[in-house]
């Protein structure tokens, strides 16, 4: 009975001190409430009741601390902060919270004593420093955060650690030197912390001075047997476009790791995604000589290949283009040929490979394009359409294919070709459409206008497709001449001739209809034709003659507004004349208001007065005055 | 006999004298509107004369005919006629007649613009510098250490976009403390308010503010777009008190601080309540709230229509060849109406809402325009979007609104027609 008497007791206090414990929660659950919603005041008599009831209680503790801050009753929150310290003298904590409260009251001195106070009472801890360096941080007082940290890290067991947050801290305040000594200082005693030490230096390194600051660091204190150390510095010669000293040190690590040139092949491709193709191709030069077994040598003959067509397509001028027509322009044939042998060595490692089949085909379209051997084109290309090809080298070998055979005069072999485009099923129906278009010219080409017109109609009545506009084209010059089919002959003559880059016979060819009145709207387009056949023979003098002919009939030539386009463009490219082609440009905006040249024509003067007003004034007058 | 052919020698002198026009139309036959506003200001700039026919075929504008001028409209692609001098007395008497609601008002003089953006600002953060760059309009840049010395008083008009003037950063807080732009930002202002003597950034700027206010107090012109509305009346109103949190500021906010605000020192707004949570992107209830606006597509706004001849100047912020323009958010989008002092003019609002789009009032011997939103033609701008390419927007009605601004300083002042 006694036993039982007892346990009913217990039960009855236990559930009394539950019950205590679960209303003290609840009320500072309601003070926490009060507080996220706006009513300090409220938060604060819950706060100041639960822990002068129970002062042991962390918890109510610093909620009282942080609502005091909050109403910025600062002198309490001293108050209650000051009783803490004489129950917990061994807290940090502590010091920390009320030499931050010091610090919001504006009393700066006092919070720096306080700190340092809990720093010097304490046992010697360097974890504390990083504590209290913590609460100057909080303060935004970076450069006492900072003196903290360095106390801390020269007693440390880890001073790495420390020195991430002082490099932290030095790059936020713009004292990039030190920070990359910091950086460099963990890199030397850990240096798998590379990757983090990389990531947080490239995250500042484009603000003013930090690249050439860090850089320095980095060559003063080089240490060649700490590859991180070589990876980084390497890494910052990128960033600030010194390749040359960033290709030396790729190429240490490589000897050091003996990495096959793998690092090699990595640093090619950045260079490469740059468009450092000189560069670049030292690089693969460097591989391939240097590690002609290792296994990513395919790699690196292919990029190698790749990057020398790429250094000769960026060789041509970007403005090069601004001819109607031109010859085939040819590179060195020294320099197109080592591409050639590059390309081979694909093909002679791979053979039937995509690689060799994409290599098979540059070799084709270089040998047409830049050597003007269009046997030895053909002949590739040829091979190439034997083997099984993916395809997309399927069309751009049937394409090139019937532009060399439609340049060498064999329009039935050129048409073939087209055809068999237009028969494969495995190849998208815009192709297709540039395949009928080319069909079409080559009917026109044959005096085949009943066919042309067919295949055109086709292909305009699908408006969306990118080729409608030329098929509409060639459409209206065929509906307007059906019925003086003479003159419609001796045009597509013309216009075969200027296709295949004779462009001396073809002017001769559009002068007969130019000088045919008869001819009606052939007469104005021959004339124009002429003029760009000039161009295109570099006969500038004469170009402009026939150009001014036509701008002079104005209305009655519809061409008038491109001629006087195309003079614009004499004087830009050709005569180099800028201020003669914004006056050209800006007599076509007043003479033709509604011309389709427009906009290229404000666009090329708005560059062309850039350029002009970036030169030194004296050179300015000269242009103007000549 | 004698004095019929003096009536011919003085008609012919007249001829003689008379001049030639360029006559920009800005109705939608206009190919680009917002170089028409460059080319008409840089007109001035030379020294040239030029009229706006306010609600005539859109606002145009006639200039004395040059050929420089002309040959930069054709360059900038801005459509226009040349007329004669008897032409261009028709357009006038059209415009002077007393049933015509449009009246004309004379440029003078190109006004020095100043537009307030940090150091480390990209063009397009903001949609004045893009509309200013795009159709030519010179302007100098200047921040907290320009204002702070003085050198307001060197211009005729200041625009201010979205920064803030409370000192709490954007109130970009909860979303992007971590990230390196917030750092930076927060870093810049802080040496900034070092540099200046200021132990807080919210007391910088709020002296900032002040100085403004001074600014158009003295007869300067305020535009202002996007946060720097609501921010910058907000930073007015609390000059007493503190209401930047500890994130901000390093101290708490004053727990009294919306009963401390004194709006009288406000500009346009009053009787706002302040979003006093850190973590919520707002600074008040003067911004509309998305939930409020609805869809995109019924976001549109409509322009008053003022009378030209009584009311030229809200006339002239009012000129577009549309008056219902599709609305734009940012991050103050529109203002709430009941909020608005009574003595501001609400120039356009969404039409059968509470929510106000554009404000125009005056202070002391200057005025000030508040536009809400941030880039008229992307809809919902946010941190890292593109620029908006305003080669693909000539004919913006939003960004025309924009513009009327830097024209509107150059007017000829004239007696109001009371």
């Amino acid at each position: 009975m006694v036993k039982i008497l007892c346990f009913i007791l217990i039960i009855i206090a236990g559930a009394g001190f539950s019950q205590n414990f679960n209303d003290d929660n609840n009320r500072y659950i309601l003070g926490e409430n009060y507080e996220q919603s706006g009513y300090p005041e409220k938060a604060k008599e819950i706060y100041e009741d639960l822990y002068n009831r129970n002062t042991s209680n962390f918890q109510y503790f610093i909620s009282l601390n942080r609502i005091y801050v909050l109403l910025k009753q600062y002198e309490s929150s001293v108050k209650l902060l000051e009783q803490r310290l004489s129950i917990s003298p061994q807290d940090i904590n502590i010091y920390g919270l009320l030499g931050s409260t010091y610090y919001l009251m504006g009393n700066e001195t006092k919070a720096y004593s306080t700190w340092e106070d809990g720093l010097t009472k304490l046992s010697p801890n360097a974890l504390n420093y990083r504590l209290i360096a913590n609460y100057a941080i909080e303060r935004r007082d970076f450069e006492k955060a900072i003196d903290f940290l360095k106390r801390g890290k020269k007693i440390s067991d880890d001073p790495v650690l420390f020195s991430f947050d002082l490099a932290n801290l030095y790059s936020l305040t713009m004292q990039y030197k030190d920070a990359a000594e910091e950086y460099l200082f963990i890199i030397q005693r850990k240096p798998d912390q590379y990757p983090a030490v990389q990531a947080r230096i490239l995250s500042y390194i484009d603000k003013v001075n930090a690249l050439q600051t860090t850089i320095d660091v980095f060559e003063r204190k080089r240490d060649d047997e700490n590859i991180n150390m070589s990876h980084l510095l390497a890494s910052l010669y990128m960033q600030g476009k010194m390749y040359d000293k960033a290709f030396d040190i790729y190429s240490e690590i490589d000897s050091k790791i003996k990495s096959n040139g793998v690092t090699l092949l990595n640093f090619a491709q950045d260079l490469y995604n740059e468009k450092q193709y000189e560069m670049c191709i030292k690089v693969f030069r460097e591989i391939i000589s240097k590690y002609p077994s290792s296994p990513i040598i395919s790699s690196a003959k292919l990029g190698y290949a790749e990057t020398l067509e790429a250094n000769l397509d960026a060789e041509k001028d970007s403005e090069s283009n601004w001819r109607p027509y031109s010859f085939n322009k040819t590179g060195d044939p020294k320099k197109v040929n080592e591409i050639i042998s590059a390309f081979n060595e694909i093909v002679k490692i791979y053979p039937q490979s995509e690689q060799a089949q994409e290599a098979l085909l540059r070799i084709g379209i270089l040998k047409n394009s830049r050597l003007n051997d269009s046997e030895g084109a053909k002949e590739i290309l040829d091979q190439l359409l034997k083997q099984g090809i993916d395809a997309k080298f399927l069309i751009k070998s049937y394409e090139e294919l019937g532009d060399i055979y439609l340049e060498d005069g064999n329009l039935d072999k050129s048409k073939e070709m087209f055809q068999k485009l237009i028969q494969t099923n495995s190849i998208p129906e815009e192709e297709k459409n540039y395949a009928r278009y080319k069909e079409a010219r080559i009917s026109f080409y044959e005096g085949n206008f009943p066919i042309a017109r067919n295949l055109l109609q086709n292909i305009i009545s699908k408006y969306k497709d990118n080729n409608s506009n030329d098929a509409l084209e060639l459409s209206l010059v065929l509906n307007t001449m059906m019925n003086d089919s003479s003159n419609l002959v001796i045009f597509a003559n013309a216009e075969l001739l200027s296709e295949q880059k004779k462009f001396s016979e073809a002017r001769e060819k559009y002068l007969i209809i130019a000088q045919n009145p008869q001819a009606f709207v052939l007469q104005s387009l021959a004339k124009l034709r002429m003029a760009e056949m000039d161009l295109a023979m570099d006969n500038y003098d004469s170009s402009m003659k026939v150009l001014q002919e036509i701008v002079d009939e104005k209305e009655k030539n519809i061409y008038s507004d491109k001629a006087l386009y195309l003079q614009g463009n004499i004087y830009q490219f050709a005569k180099k004349d800028s201020p003669k082609a914004i006056e050209i440009y800006e007599s076509l905006l007043a003479k033709f208001p509604n011309s389709i040249y427009l906009d290229d024509a404000r666009a090329r003067i708005n560059k062309l007065k850039n350029k002009i007003s970036q030169r030194p004034e004296w050179q300015r007058d000269r242009t103007i005055k000549s | 006999m004698f004095k019929r052919l003096l009536f011919f020698v003085i008609i012919l002198a007249g001829i003689g004298y008379s001049q030639n026009k360029i006559f920009i139309y800005m109705d939608l036959k206009q190919t680009d509107h917002l170089r028409a506003y460059g080319v008409t200001f840089n007109a001035l700039r030379k020294g040239l004369k030029a009229d706006w026919l306010l609600n005539y075929r859109g606002g145009s504008f006639l200039i004395d005919y040059n050929d420089q001028v002309a040959n930069e409209c054709r360059v900038d692609g801005v459509a226009f006629d040349q007329i004669s001098a008897s032409q261009a007395a028709e357009i006038y008497s059209t415009v002077q007649r007393d049933d015509n609601n449009m009246d004309v008002v004379r440029l003078e003089k190109a006004p020095k613009i100043a537009v307030y953006v940090p150091p480390n600002f990209n063009p397009w953060d903001d949609a004045v510098t893009l509309a200013l760059d795009y159709a030519k309009v010179p302007y100098d840049k200047i921040w907290n250490d320009e204002v702070l010395r003085g050198d307001l008083s060197k211009y005729d008009w200041l625009h201010l976009h979205h920064e803030d003037f409370t000192g709490q950063y954007g109130k970009f807080y909860a979303s992007f403390s971590n990230a390196q732009w917030y750092i930076d930002a927060q870093m810049a202002y802080e040496n900034d308010a070092k540099k200046n003597g200021y132990k807080k950034v919210s007391v910088m700027m709020r002296d900032v503010a002040t100085d403004i206010k001074n600014f158009v107090g003295n007869g300067g012109f305020l535009f202002a777009m996007c946060s720097a509305t609501d921010s910058y009346d907000i930073a007015l109103a609390a000059h007493n008190t503190d209401i930047c949190a500890q994130m901000y500021d390093g101290d708490a906010a004053d727990p009294d601080a919306q009963s401390k605000l004194d709006f009288s020192n406000t500009l346009a707004f009053q009787n706002f309540k302040l979003e006093m949570n850190p973590y919520i992107y707002e600074y008040s209830s003067i911004d509309v709230q998305p939930a409020e606006i609805g869809s995109q597509e019924n976001d549109y706004f409509t322009l008053f229509e003022f009378s030209a001849k009584y009311d030229p100047v809200p006339t002239m912020l009012t000129q577009d060849h549309v008056n219902v323009i599709k609305g734009f958010m940012g991050q103050t989008t529109m203002f709430h109406k009941e909020l608005i002092k009574p003595s501001v003019i609400i120039l356009a609002e969404r039409e059968g809402t509470d929510q106000v789009k554009y404000i125009h009032g005056d202070y002391g011997r200057g005025t000030f325009t508040f536009y809400g939103g941030h880039d008229p033609e992307d809809y919902q701008h946010v941190v890292g979007s593109p620029p908006t390419d305003l080669s693909l927007h000539k004919n913006s009605p939003g960004y025309r609104l924009i513009l009327n601004n830097i024209l509107f300083p150059a007017a000829t002042k004239k007696k109001q027609k009371t």
